[in-house]
Order: C-alpha cells, then sequence, then structure tokens
C-alpha cells in the first residue's frame, strides 16, 4: 500500500485554511455589505433632510425601542402560527408525498390540483377563513399550510425520485425488500432536495402568518402592521418588518441548523470534494509535465 | 479437476431499442471453477454488463440459464455479490456503516459484521477511515472500500464489473496486486469484467472474449502460468498475441 500513500487525501492543512475561507465568504461579506447599505441610507438622511416615507435606520431603531414590548407580544402571536402553519404543511406533506410516491398513478390525478392550489391568491380567501374559522389562530395556522405545503411536497416528490437507479439496483441484487431500499437509498437520497423544501417553506411561514393577520386578527404582526399604518407611523411599520425579517431567519436557520445535524455527510462532502479536485488536478499537472 | 461453480448456459438477450430489435447477447456459454479467477474482455457496449445483469438476477435472459452450485437460479436475487462499474458508496452513510450493507439487508446482526469488517480495514487499505465519509476518500479507496462490501456480502462468487476502470494507471496496477491478495485471502470465485487485455492475464485463470454486438463468446482461454505473473515474459506476451488476435 505504500505506493499509494500520495494519492490518499491530504487532511491535515487544508480544513483550517476551507474554514478562515468559508468564515469570510459566508459572514464577513453578507454583514458587511448590508452595513455599507444601511450607512448609505443613513447618510442620505443627513444631507438631504430625513424622508417621513424612508426614515433612516436611526429612526426606525428609535421606533423599535420605543415600541419593543408591544412588538414582541404581537410577534409571539405570528411566531406561534407561523410554527403552527409550518408544521401542519409539513405533515400534510408527508402523507402526500407518500402517498404520490406509492401511487404513481395518482401523481398525475394530485399534481395538477397541487398546482392550481397555488395560484389562487390567498390574500383573496384569506378573508373566506375567518368567516368560516372566526377570528382565532387558526385561520392563520391554514393560510400558513396553505402556502408552505407546496414547496415540502414537490421537494419530497422529486427527491424521492432522483435517487440514483444503480444504488437502487444495487440492493434490488442484494434481495433488499422495498421497505429497505426506501429507508436505505430513496429517503436519504432525497433529503437535499427536501430540505430545500423546507427552507423554503420556513422563510415563507412568517409571512403567511402576516397575511392571515392582515385580513383579521386580534393580535399579531399584521394586525400591529394596519394599526400603524393607518397613524402613517412609517418608522413603526419598518420596525415591524425588521422583525418579521428577523423571525423568518431565524426560522431559516432553525432549518439549516436541523440539516447540518441530520446530514453530517453532505456537509462534510465540501472539504472532501475540493480535496477531490485538487487532487485530480495535481495530477493532470504531473502527467503533463511528463508528457 | 475443479468442480464447476457457475454454469451460464446458452444465455441470449434482445433489447427493444429505438431502431426496433437490439439482439445483444447471443447463445453465451460459460463455466466457472470453484475459487477460480476468470475475467470477461471484449469491446465497449458488446454487453457485457449485461450479462452481469442477467447473471445477478437484475434482468432475466430470453432463454438461457444459469446454474450455480447444481441449482437453477436464473433471474433470482441474493444469490452472487456485485461491484458496479461505479464505486456506489452511500454519500450518507460512514465507510464502516457501507460495507455492512450486506448483512444489514440479510438481516444478520450488523454489530457482529461490524466488528468483523474493523479488523478488515488495514488488508483493505482503509485503516482510520472507518469513520469517515465517501466523499472524504480518494478514487482507489473508495474502490477498495466497494470491494470490501461485495466481499462481506459472503456470497460463493463476486462479479467485478470493470473495478478499476476509473483509476490511473499507477493506482490500478496497485490495485490488481492487491486483488490477487484478497482473491488469495477470501477464497472467493471472481468474475471480473475488463477491457484491458493486460489486466485480465495479469489476473484470470481464465479469459473469455467476447466479439462484438450481439456478443457469442469469441474465444475460452485457459491462462496457465503461475503467479505472480511478469508481463514482459515470453509466455505472457504470447498470451497476449492470442487475445489480441481474437479481439480483432
Ligand atoms: N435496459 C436496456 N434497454 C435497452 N438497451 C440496453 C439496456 N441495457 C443495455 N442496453 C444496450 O445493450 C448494449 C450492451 O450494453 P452493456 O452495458 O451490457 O455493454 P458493456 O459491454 O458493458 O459496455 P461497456 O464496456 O461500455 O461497459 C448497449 O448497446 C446498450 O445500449
Ligand atoms: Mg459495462
Amino acid at each position: 500500500m505504500n505506493q499509494d500513500k500520495e494519492k490518499e487525501p491530504q487532511t491535515i492543512n487544508k480544513p483550517l485554511r476551507n474554514w478562515r475561507f468559508r468564515f469570510i465568504k459566508n459572514i464577513i461579506m453578507p454583514f458587511s455589505f448590508i452595513i455599507v447599505i444601511l450607512f448609505a441610507w443613513e447618510a442620505y438622511g443627513v444631507v438631504f433632510g430625513e424622508n417621513r416615507l424612508l426614515p433612516p435606520p436611526s429612526r426606525i431603531i428609535n421606533a423599535f425601542v420605543e415600541t419593543r414590548e408591544l412588538l414582541f407580544f404581537h410577534a409571539k402571536y405570528t411566531l406561534i402560527e407561523a410554527a403552527m402553519g409550518f408544521l401542519l404543511a409539513f405533515l400534510v406533506s408527508v402523507f402526500l408525498a407518500l402517498l404520490i410516491d406509492h401511487f404513481k398513478l395518482l401523481k398525475q390525478a394530485i399534481y395538477p390540483l397541487l398546482v392550481i392550489s397555488q395560484t389562487v391568491p390567498i390574500v383573496a380567501i384569506a378573508p373566506l377563513f375567518i368567516v368560516l374559522f372566526g377570528f382565532g389562530i387558526l385561520p392563520k395556522v391554514i393560510v400558513v399550510a396553505l402556502m408552505c405545503f407546496f414547496p415540502i411536497v414537490i421537494s419530497m416528490v422529486e427527491g424521492l425520485q432522483a435517487a440514483d437507479k444503480d444504488m437502487v439496483d444495487l440492493l434490488r441484487v442484494m434481495d433488499a425488500s422495498n421497505w429497505q431500499i426506501f429507508r436505505l437509498v430513496r429517503f436519504p437520497a432525497a433529503l437535499v432536495s427536501i430540505f430545500s423544501g423546507i427552507k423554503i417553506a420556513a422563510a415563507y411561514s412568517v409571512m403567511g402568518a402576516v397575511i392571515g393577520e392582515w385580513v383579521g386578527a386580534r393580535y399579531g404582526l399584521g394586525l400591529f402592521m394596519i394599526l400603524v399604518q393607518k397613524s402613517f407611523r412609517t418608522d413603526q411599520m419598518l420596525a415591524a418588518i425588521a422583525v418579521i425579517t428577523a423571525a423568518s431567519l431565524l426560522l431559516f436557520g432553525a432549518m439549516e441548523l436541523l440539516q447540518r445535524l441530520l446530514m453530517p455527510w453532505y456537509y462534510s462532502k465540501g472539504d472532501g470534494e475540493d480535496i477531490f479536485v485538487d487532487q485530480k488536478r495535481e495530477r493532470k499537472v504531473v502527467n503533463e509535465e511528463e508528457g | 479437476m475443479p468442480e464447476p461453480l457457475i454454469e451460464i448456459n446458452g444465455i441470449s438477450k434482445s433489447f427493444k431499442g429505438p431502431e426496433g430489435i437490439l439482439p445483444t447477447l447471443r447463445e453465451i456459454n460459460m463455466s466457472i471453477e470453484k475459487g477460480s479467477f476468470v475475467s470477461i474482455i471484449g469491446p465497449s457496449g458488446c454487453g457485457k454488463s449485461t450479462l452481469f445483469n442477467i447473471i445477478c438476477g437484475l434482468i432475466t435472459p430470453d432463454t438461457g440459464s444459469v446454474v450455480i452450485e447444481g441449482k437453477n437460479v436464473t433471474g433470482q436475487r441474493g444469490v452472487v455479490s456485485y461491484m458496479p462499474q461505479k464505486d456506489l458508496l452511500f454519500p450518507w452513510r460512514t465507510i464502516i456503516d457501507n460495507v455492512v450493507i450486506g448483512s444489514l439487508i440479510e438481516g444478520r446482526p450488523v454489530e457482529e459484521s461490524k466488528k468483523r469488517a474493523r479488523e478488515l480495514f488495514g488488508v483493505f487499505g482503509l485503516e482510520g477511515f472507518e469513520n469517515s465519509y465517501p466523499a472524504t476518500l480518494s478514487g482507489g479507496m473508495r474502490q477498495r472500500a466497494a470491494l470490501m462490501r461485495t466481499v462481506l456480502c459472503e456470497k460463493p462468487i463476486m462479479l467485478l464489473d470493470e473495478s478499476f476502470g476509473g483509476l490511473d494507471a499507477m493506482t490500478r496496477r496497485n490495485m490488481q496486486a492487491w486483488l490477487l491478495n484478497i482473491w488469495e485471502r477470501f477464497q472467493r470465485s471472481v468474475l471480473f469484467i475488463t477491457h484491458d487485455i493486460e489486466e485480465a492475464l495479469y489476473l484470470s485463470d481464465k479469459v473469455y472474449v467476447l466479439t462484438e454486438r450481439p456478443a457469442e463468446v469469441g474465444l475460452e482461454l485457459v491462462v496457465d502460468l503461475p503467479r505472480p505473473r511478469v508481463v514482459t515474459s515470453p509466455e505472457f506476451v504470447e498470451y497476449k498475441k492470442k487475445l489480441l488476435a481474437a479481439l480483432e
């Protein structure tokens, strides 16, 4: 095996370098860009005078500090609705995806309906849910679920079908059952796709709750925004929007974290592939030098 | 005279292609003795992988039968262990979890298999990579891991489909020598597909040459040379000429 040594991946130095590189790429870069924009915005207010319709960041921060208790009070409801709607969407999606995956014919029947369901403007039918289910939390949960289930179902169905046929065959040769093939290959192979759907849905969910609240609610950021809008407090409106963004990012981040926990192999791949590519490149260079 | 372990009797197979029927295999007969190393060599696309797929039960032949240890096992699965052209390690399982997949499927105790597998990581040149994911391994290491998975399936015969096709020449040389070690150590019969005449002669007790599609057995060549073989020896070159002539 000795002659093989130089072909083995060199794991000593690269992870560190990769880690630093990724920190700069994923953390420093986006944040510094946002900060630059915020400063430019603030500077605009200082130079040209404040604009009531677009108050500078400092005013928004002020509004946030002033109304923080009210904001958090409403945000709590919105977050609960978003989380519950998201969960409901997930459960429905798993059920639908398994159904579609198991009965291939059903796919032709259900898929068009799924797509059509997404073309219905939610704002238009949300009042209907209020009429049907009252002013409580339920109609909001339903709106969120309606917005979230689509990306999850699609990503599940397509993920399950995208499994490498040769991997499936490998297990067939071993006389594996359909359930074993599902558990060992098709489901793990679908996870990448499923998580993209889940993350899209998570990012939508808070907005869905706000839309649900917009048409009628007792509590929630949607209600808060309607109230401040009526009194032309754009600064408070923007503060609420900032909270919505933060809440969406929070849910998105939670799903990202979950993915990292459930799919360690997917994230260890980054380093591995780099090394692999590097190796091939090195080998190619050697070959070119030789001939 | 060792008894035949596998007999392939008159296997034919045609596929339905876009331009009508595509005859692929025609009346293939082969026999593989117990514990022997047999290679199949033939032009690209002649139907070698198709023959393997028939032997391992993935597709059924139009005519003919596969007989293993006297039993007709045509179309039956779980009888042989198979290593396809790609390594097909599952990226979501660590190497140790990948190599015991056979016992997992058969419902054998997995912990026991893992214990046995751990002892073999040195033999397969994978020491220290038990808990690594496949993506972090080099091409040669992945092939060895895939072979280890195949060996641990505990079947009397292993089908290896161009296992070293994707490797560079140096790694390939090492892998060949090392494969012979594994073969001697585990006493399995091996049926090996390759494009490489030298590789076939270096490894095999017997070489079958398939013709262009529709493939027939063009030549059955018993290689009667002591191991380890020297690829530059006159006898070796003599065999090489015979194979080259059959492939013309
Ligand atoms: N399921 C299938 N349906 C239709 N045609 C097929 C199918 N499988 C294989 N073929 C055809 O049969 C022929 C033989 O394919 P096969 O993969 O067995 O060749 P091979 O000898 O293994 O080639 P290679 O050396 O490139 O691996 C090819 O022309 C291929 O297109
Ligand atoms: Mg092939």
